[in-house]
C-alpha cells in the first residue's frame, strides 16, 4: 500500500494532479492510519529546498482533505496538521498561499478544532499575513477560513473580541473583488451584530462606509454570478447591524441623499429604512431635522414615482423609530411631535392648492408621516385635515377632486389601522361632520363614477363605529346605498355599493330587515336582477338568510305558476349565488335543506308540467341554474343532511311517491327515469345530477345502484337531448365516487358490453351518438380516478376513430375526456381525482392514434384522427407533449391543412409554443410549415386564425438561419398583402412578422 | 463615437399601450386606418442618437399625423429635438422606411419637418419627398445598417 501511495504523490508532482490526490484519498479513505503513513511519506516533499515543491506538497494536503470525509481527521491530527501549516505561513513567500488555501480546506472539513486552535490559527494569520498582497483567490482562502471559524468556533472568536475586529479590519482593508466583498460582508455583519465593538466602531464603519452606495456592473457572461443587488443587501445587512453605527452611517446617508444620482439616493433612503428601526430615536434624534427636509425635498421634487415611493417609506420609517413604546398622548415638546409641526410648517404653502400637482405631493409625504404610528397620526391628522377637506369642497374639476378625494381616502385607510386607539379615534370624530357633509354631497350630487367610488369607501368607515355611533347617519348612507343598488352602474361602481352595502350591515345589523324589506317593496318596480343581487348582500345572517330565503322560494314558485321564464332565472341563479355565499356559515347550511332544496324540489316537481314545448330551451337554462344550486348546497351541508336529502331521490323518482317531498296530488305518472316519460319530466334528473355532483357519495347510500341502473338506461335511450346528457353526468359523476370494492363497479362491465351492442354498426343513428356520450363519460369518469377499466374504455373510444359515421364525433370526444372543467369532477366537489390524469390518457393512447392514423384508409378516416389529435393536445400541457413531438409535429401540421374550423386555433397556439420550445423539432417542417401558416395568415375568414398564423410566422424568424432565410424574400413579399388586413390587430402582427423576416438576418449576427 | 448634436435632451413620458375594443375583436367589422395606429408604428422608432425613442423625445406626435384611409393618404410632421440637428434627415428615412415596410402599397406616404423647427427643413424635405433618392440610400449598406438599428426593437437592437 504504501508502495502505491508513494506513486500517487510522485504522480501528483509530474502527472495529472486531479487524478492523483482522487487516488490518495481513496487510499487514505480505507484507514485512519494512512492518513499518517501518507504524511510520512509526503515528509521528504515538505521539506525539500526547492521552494516550488514545498509549496505544492502542502497543497496537496489541502487537495487530498478536501476529498475525504467530513471529520476524518482525529483532533490530534488536526492539531499536528494545523499547527505545520501555521509555520508554513511564515515560510517562503510562495509557499504562503498554498497553506492559506490547505487551512481553508482543513478549517472546513474538520471539526471540532481543538481548544485555543482557532485563537491561533487566526492570530497567526494576523501576524504573517499581509492580506493586500496576496492574490484574490488567495484573499478568498483567508476570509473563508474565517468564515468556517466564525461557523465551528464561535465562542472562540467572541472571546477574542477586540483581536479579532482589529485583525479582520486590517485583513478586509481595500478589498475589491465581488467575490470576496460577499464573504467579507458576511463576517463584518456577524461582527457588528455579535461582538462588542467599542473603540473599533468607527474603525469598522469606515472599512463598509467606503463601500457605500455600491455601484457593481457584472460582467457579462459572469460564471460566478454576483449581483449588485447581492452585494447591496449584504452591505445594507451589515449597516443595519449595529445601532452604534447610527453616529456615523447617518450623515453619510444624509450626503448621498442629496447626491445628483439617482441610484445613489434610491440607495441611501433604502438603507435608511432599513437601518432606522434598529438604530431608534436615539440614534436619529440628532439628525431628524435634516432627515425629515432632505426626504421632503426628495418627494416634492417629484422626479420618479419610485423614488417618491421610497422617499414616503423612509419618512415613515423614521417616524416609527420615535413610536412611544406605549400609545399616549404625547406633549407637545416630544421630539417627534417637534418635528412633525416643523415639517407641516415647511410644506403647508403647498397644501393651500394652487399648485395641484405639488399640493398632493405633500399630502402624500404628511400622509406617510401619518402611517407611522398612532401618535403620529393624530398630530398629523389635527393638522391637514381640516384644510384637506376644504380643498376637496371647493375644487371643481373632476380629476382634481379625485387626486385630493384619494388623499383623504389614504387618511381614512390608514385611521382603520389605529382605529382601536381611542385618542385617534377622536381625532377624526372631531372633523366627522365636516368629512360626512363632503363625502354625502360628492356621493349624491356628483356625476362621476370614479368619486362616487371613492366617496362610498370613504361613507363605509366614516358612518359606522368607531367613528360614528348615531344609527340615523349610517341608515342615511344605508338607504343611498339601496337607491344606487338599483340603478344600472359601472361594474366598479356596483361592485363597491353592494360590498358597501354588505359592510353596512355587518357592522349594524338591525339596519339588514329594513333594508331587505324596502328591497322587497321595490322588486315589483325595478329590474329584477338588479334587487335581487343587493338583496342578498344585505343577507349576514341565519334571518336575513330566512328572510331572503323564503322570497325567492316564493317568487319562485310564482313565476313558475304564473310562467315568468325570464324572472325565474334570475331568482333560480340569485338563490345558487346566496347558497355560495353563506356556504360557511354552519347555521344557514342546517337550515339549507328543509328551507332551500326542499321547497325547490317541490316548486320544480309540481309546476313540471307548466312548461310547453316551445319553452324548451328557457326549461333547460333554469334546470341548469337549479343543478348549480343542488351542487352548492349538496357540496357544503353536513353527511346526514346529504343523506336525508338523497334518501328522498329514489322514493321520488322511481316510485313515484311524491310523498316524501310533502306534495300533495297525484304524481303516480310522474317518472322522471322513464326514457318514454315526456321531456318536462326526465328533465328533473337534472337535479339529482346537480345533487350528486357536489355532494359526498359515501351518504347517498340507498338505493343507490337503482338509481345508477336508472339513469344509464335513461342515458341509453331517452331522446330529450338535455335529459341524455344530464343522465351521463349522473352516471360518470356517480362511477367516479364510488369508493373501491363497490358493486356499482361490477356493473360496469355488462353496461359497457350492452353500449358496444348500441354503438354497433346496425343500430340506428342517433342510438349511437347516444351510446358514444354514454361511453364518453364513462371514460371521463374512469380517467379521472386512475380506474383499472380505463384502458380498455380509452383504446375502445379510439378505435372507433376509423368508423365512417362515428369518427368525427369520438375525434371531439377524445378532447373532452383530458378537458379541466370546473363543474364536475373537482377536488372541491368531491370528485375522486388523481394527478396527471391526462398525461397519462395521451402517453397511452398516442400510440394508438398514431398507428390508426397510418392504417386509416380514406381521407375522412384520416381526417378524424387529425381532428382527435388537435382536440387532445390543445387542452395538455407542451412539457407532456415534448417527447413526442418529433411524431407529433407532421401530423399538427397536416391537421392545418385540413378545413376544420373548430381545433385550427387551437393547433397554432399548441405550434406556436412548440416553434418557441422545441426549434429543433420544427426545423425538418419548416418548409411546409411556412406555406402553410403564410395561406392561413393571407386568407382565413377568421381574424383569430389570421392572427396566430402571424404570430407563429414571426415565431419562425427564431429558427436557425439556415432554415429560414432561404423564405426570407417570399415570406417578405407575400406578407405586404397582410398589412392591408380589414382588421386592426391582425395588422399590427402582420407589421410585427414582416419586420422580424425584415430584419432576419441583422438579429442573427 | 463623435459628440452629439444635442447631448441632454428632453425626455416625455411614453403613452400606453392603445386598448382593444369589442369591436376590434369582432371578424364583422372592418377597422380603418387611423392616427393613432400610424403613430403606434413610428413612436416606437429609435433615436439614432439616444436610447430613446422617437415618441419620448417628442420628435413624433399623434397630432401631427393626419390619415386618410379612402384617399390613401397619410401625411407625418415630425420635429427634431434641435433647429441644427444633422441627424434629421436619418430620422426623415427611418420613419420613411419603417411605414414603407409596415404600411400597404396603397398608401402615398409624406414625411415632412415641422414648419420652421429646423435650419434647413427645405433641403431635408425634398430628400425624403425624393423616392429615388430614398431608394439609393437603401441601397448603400451602411446607411441601411444604421436605419435597421434604428428600426429594430429595443430588447434586440
Amino acid at each position: 500500500m504504501a508502495a502505491s501511495m508513494e506513486k500517487h504523490i510522485e504522480y501528483y508532482f509530474t502527472g495529472d494532479s486531479k487524478d492523483a490526490s482522487k487516488q490518495l484519498a481513496q487510499e487514505i479513505n480505507k484507514g485512519n492510519s494512512n492518513f499518517l503513513k501518507f504524511i510520512e511519506l509526503l515528509g521528504n516533499y515538505l521539506s525539500n529546498p526547492d521552494n516550488v515543491t514545498r509549496g505544492r506538497a502542502t497543497q496537496l494536503i489541502g487537495d487530498v482533505l478536501d476529498l475525504l470525509p467530513f471529520a476524518f481527521l482525529t483532533s490530534d491530527q488536526v492539531a499536528f496538521v494545523t499547527k505545520f501549516l501555521l509555520a508554513k505561513l511564515s515560510d517562503h513567500h510562495t509557499i504562503q498561499p498554498h497553506a492559506l488555501q490547505t487551512l481553508s480546506t482543513l478549517t472546513n472539513r474538520c471539526f471540532p478544532l481543538p481548544e485555543g486552535l482557532p485563537e491561533e490559527i487566526c492570530k497567526t494569520i494576523f501576524r504573517e499575513i499581509q492580506n493586500q498582497s496576496l492574490s484574490h483567490a488567495d484573499r478568498r482562502a483567508t476570509y473563508t477560513i474565517f468564515q468556517n471559524l466564525i461557523g465551528s468556533a464561535k465562542k472562540a472568536i467572541e472571546e477574542m473580541g477586540g483581536d479579532f475586529i482589529i485583525g479582520f479590519i486590517q485583513q478586509m482593508d481595500s478589498e475589491k473583488d465581488p467575490r470576496n466583498l460577499i464573504i467579507c460582508f458576511n463576517i463584518a455583519h456577524f461582527i457588528s451584530s455579535n461582538l462588542y465593538l467599542g473603540p473599533f466602531t468607527e474603525e469598522m464603519f469606515e472599512i463598509l462606509g467606503c463601500y457605500f452606495p455600491i455601484d457593481f456592473t457584472p460582467p457579462l457572461n459572469d460564471p460566478h454570478g454576483i449581483t449588485k443587488k447581492e452585494l447591496v443587501e449584504a452591505l445594507r445587512k451589515c449597516l443595519a447591524a449595529n445601532s452604534e453605527f447610527a453616529q456615523y452611517c447617518l450623515p453619510l446617508f444624509l450626503e448621498k441623499m442629496t447626491s445628483d444620482l439617482q441610484e445613489a439616493r434610491k440607495d441611501a433612503m433604502l438603507s435608511l429604512i432599513e437601518c432606522a428601526p434598529v438604530y431608534g430615536s436615539k440614534g436619529l434624534t440628532e439628525y431628524i431635522g435634516s432627515l425629515t427636509s432632505t426626504l421632503k425635498r426628495e418627494v416634492l421634487m417629484n422626479v420618479s414615482a419610485d423614488l417618491v415611493s421610497i422617499g414616503k417609506e423612509a419618512v415613515k420609517a423614521v417616524y416609527q423609530a420615535f413610536t412611544p413604546a406605549q400609545e399616549e398622548i404625547i406633549s407637545k415638546d416630544n421630539i417627534m411631535a417637534q418635528s412633525i409641526v416643523e415639517l407641516y410648517q415647511d410644506v403647508v404653502k403647498y397644501l393651500q392648492g394652487s399648485d395641484v400637482k405639488k399640493s398632493a405631493l405633500a399630502f402624500g409625504l404628511m400622509q406617510s408621516v401619518a402611517a407611522s404610528s398612532a401618535s403620529a397620526f393624530c398630530i398629523v391628522t389635527s393638522l391637514i385635515l381640516p384644510g384637506l377637506i376644504v380643498i376637496c369642497t371647493n375644487l371643481n374639476q373632476a380629476s382634481e377632486q379625485l387626486m385630493f378625494l384619494r388623499e383623504l381616502q389614504e387618511l381614512l385607510h390608514t385611521f382603520k389601522q389605529f382605529q382601536i386607539n381611542h385618542n385617534v379615534v377622536q381625532v377624526v370624530e372631531g372633523n366627522l361632520p365636516s368629512l360626512l357633509a363632503l363625502f354625502e354631497d360628492k356621493l349624491n350630487n356628483v356625476d362621476n363614477a370614479e368619486i362616487q367610488l371613492e366617496a362610498m369607501k370613504a361613507l363605509s368607515i366614516l358612518t359606522l363605529p368607531p367613528v360614528c355611533s348615531t344609527p340615523e347617519t349610517a341608515q342615511r348612507f344605508a338607504n343611498t346605498l339601496v337607491v344606487k343598488s338599483l340603478q344600472d352602474a359601472k361594474p366598479g361602481l356596483r361592485q363597491q355599493t353592494l360590498a358597501s352595502l354588505h359592510n353596512v350591515v355587518k357592522e349594524s345589523p338591525s339596519l339588514g330587515t329594513t333594508i331587505i324589506q324596502s328591497l322587497v317593496q321595490k322588486s315589483g318596480s325595478c329590474n329584477n336582477k338588479l334587487v335581487l343581487d343587493a338583496m342578498i348582500h344585505a343577507v349576514i345572517d341565519e334571518d336575513s338568510f330566512k328572510t331572503v330565503n323564503g322570497f325567492l322560494i316564493s317568487k319562485i314558485a310564482l313565476d313558475v305558476a304564473t310562467n315568468n321564464v325570464s324572472d325565474m332565472l334570475d331568482c333560480t341563479q340569485t338563490m345558487g349565488e346566496l347558497v355560495s355565499q353563506q356556504a360557511s356559515d354552519r347555521t344557514c347550511m342546517d337550515l339549507v335543506v328543509s328551507e332551500t332544496a326542499l321547497p325547490l324540489l317541490r316548486t320544480a316537481v309540481s309546476g313540471y308540467a307548466t312548461w310547453a314545448d316551445e319553452t324548451k330551451d328557457k326549461c333547460a337554462a333554469v334546470m341548469s341554474s337549479l343543478r348549480k344550486v343542488f351542487t352548492v348546497i349538496s357540496c357544503s351541508i353536513q353527511k346526514r343532511d346529504v343523506t336525508a336529502l338523497w334518501d328522498k331521490f329514489p322514493k321520488l323518482m322511481l316510485d313515484s311517491d311524491a310523498s316524501c317531498i310533502d306534495i300533495v296530488g297525484d304524481f303516480q305518472t310522474l317518472k322522471p327515469f322513464k326514457p318514454d316519460s315526456p321531456w318536462q319530466q326526465t328533465r328533473l334528473v337534472a337535479l339529482l345530477e346537480g345533487f350528486v355532483i357536489g355532494g359526498d357519495i359515501q351518504a347517498m347510500i340507498e338505493q343507490r345502484e337503482a338509481i345508477f341502473e336508472a339513469a344509464y338506461v335513461l342515458g341509453e335511450h331517452c331522446e330529450d337531448d338535455f335529459t341524455q346528457l344530464s343522465a351521463c353526468r349522473l352516471v360518470a359523476a356517480i362511477f367516479n365516487k364510488v369508493p373501491i370494492g363497490g358493486q356499482i363497479h361490477w356493473l360496469l362491465e355488462p353496461l359497457t358490453e350492452k353500449l358496444k351492442v348500441a354503438m354497433g354498426p346496425n343500430q340506428p343513428s342517433s342510438a349511437q351518438l347516444r351510446a358514444l356520450r354514454m361511453w364518453t363519460w364513462l371514460t371521463k369518469a374512469t380517467e379521472c380516478r386512475g380506474h383499472s377499466a380505463t384502458g380498455i374504455l380509452s383504446s375502445y373510444l379510439v378505435s372507433f376513430l376509423a368508423d365512417p359515421f362515428l369518427g368525427a364525433e369520438v375525434a371531439v370526444s377524445l378532447g373532452l375526456i383530458v378537458q379541466d372543467m370546473d363543474d364536475i369532477f373537482t377536488l372541491k366537489l368531491k370528485g375522486n381525482i388523481t394527478p396527471l390524469y391526462k398525461q397519462r390518457f395521451f402517453t397511452l393512447n398516442f400510440k394508438n392514434i398514431l398507428d390508426g392514423f397510418s392504417k386509416a384508409a380514406t381521407r375522412e378516416i384520416k381526417q378524424n384522427y387529425l381532428t382527435a389529435i388537435s382536440c387532445i393536445t390543445s387542452n395538455l400541457p407542451l412539457q407532456v407533449m415534448k417527447p413526442h413531438l418529433v411524431k407529433l409535429v407532421p401530423l399538427l401540421l397536416m391537421s392545418l391543412q385540413q378545413d376544420s374550423k373548430s381545433s385550427l386555433s387551437h393547433t397554432l397556439t399548441t405550434l406556436s409554443s412548440a416553434i418557441v420550445n422545441v426549434p429543433d423539432v420544427i426545423v425538418p417542417s419548416v418548409d411546409d410549415l411556412v406555406t402553410l401558416l403564410m395561406d392561413l395568415a393571407k386568407s382565413h375568414v377568421n381574424m383569430k386564425v389570421r392572427l396566430i398564423a402571424l404570430k407563429c410566422l414571426e415565431n419562425l424568424t427564431a429558427l436557425p438561419l439556415h432554415a429560414v432565410a432561404p423564405h426570407q424574400n417570399n415570406v417578405v413579399r407575400d406578407l405586404a398583402g397582410t398589412l392591408d388586413d380589414k382588421k386592426r390587430l391582425v395588422r399590427k402582427q402582420a407589421v410585427d412578422t414582416r419586420c422580424a423576416w425584415i430584419l432576419l438576418e441583422k438579429t442573427k449576427i | 463615437m463623435g459628440n452629439l448634436d444635442n447631448a441632454n435632451p428632453i425626455v416625455f413620458l411614453a403613452t400606453k399601450e392603445r386598448n382593444v375594443l369589442p369591436e376590434e375583436e369582432d371578424d364583422i367589422f372592418t377597422d380603418k386606418f387611423d392616427t393613432r395606429e400610424i403613430f403606434d408604428l413610428i413612436r416606437v422608432i429609435n433615436d439614432p442618437e439616444h436610447p430613446l425613442t422617437l415618441e419620448e423625445l417628442n420628435v413624433v406626435e399623434e397630432s401631427k399625423i393626419k390619415v386618410d384611409d379612402d384617399a390613401n393618404a397619410v401625411h407625418i410632421l415630425f420635429t427634431p429635438t434641435i433647429p441644427h440637428c444633422s441627424m434629421a434627415t436619418l430620422i426623415g428615412l427611418s420613419i420613411r422606411v419603417k411605414l414603407l415596410r409596415s404600411l400597404p402599397s396603397r398608401f402615398k406616404v409624406d414625411v415632412q419637418i415641422t414648419p420652421g423647427t429646423h435650419d434647413s427643413e427645405q433641403a431635408v424635405n425634398k430628400q425624403l419627398a425624393d423616392k429615388e433618392r430614398v431608394a439609393a440610400a437603401l441601397e448603400n449598406s451602411h446607411l441601411l445598417d444604421v436605419v435597421n438599428q434604428c428600426l429594430a426593437r429595443r430588447a434586440t437592437g
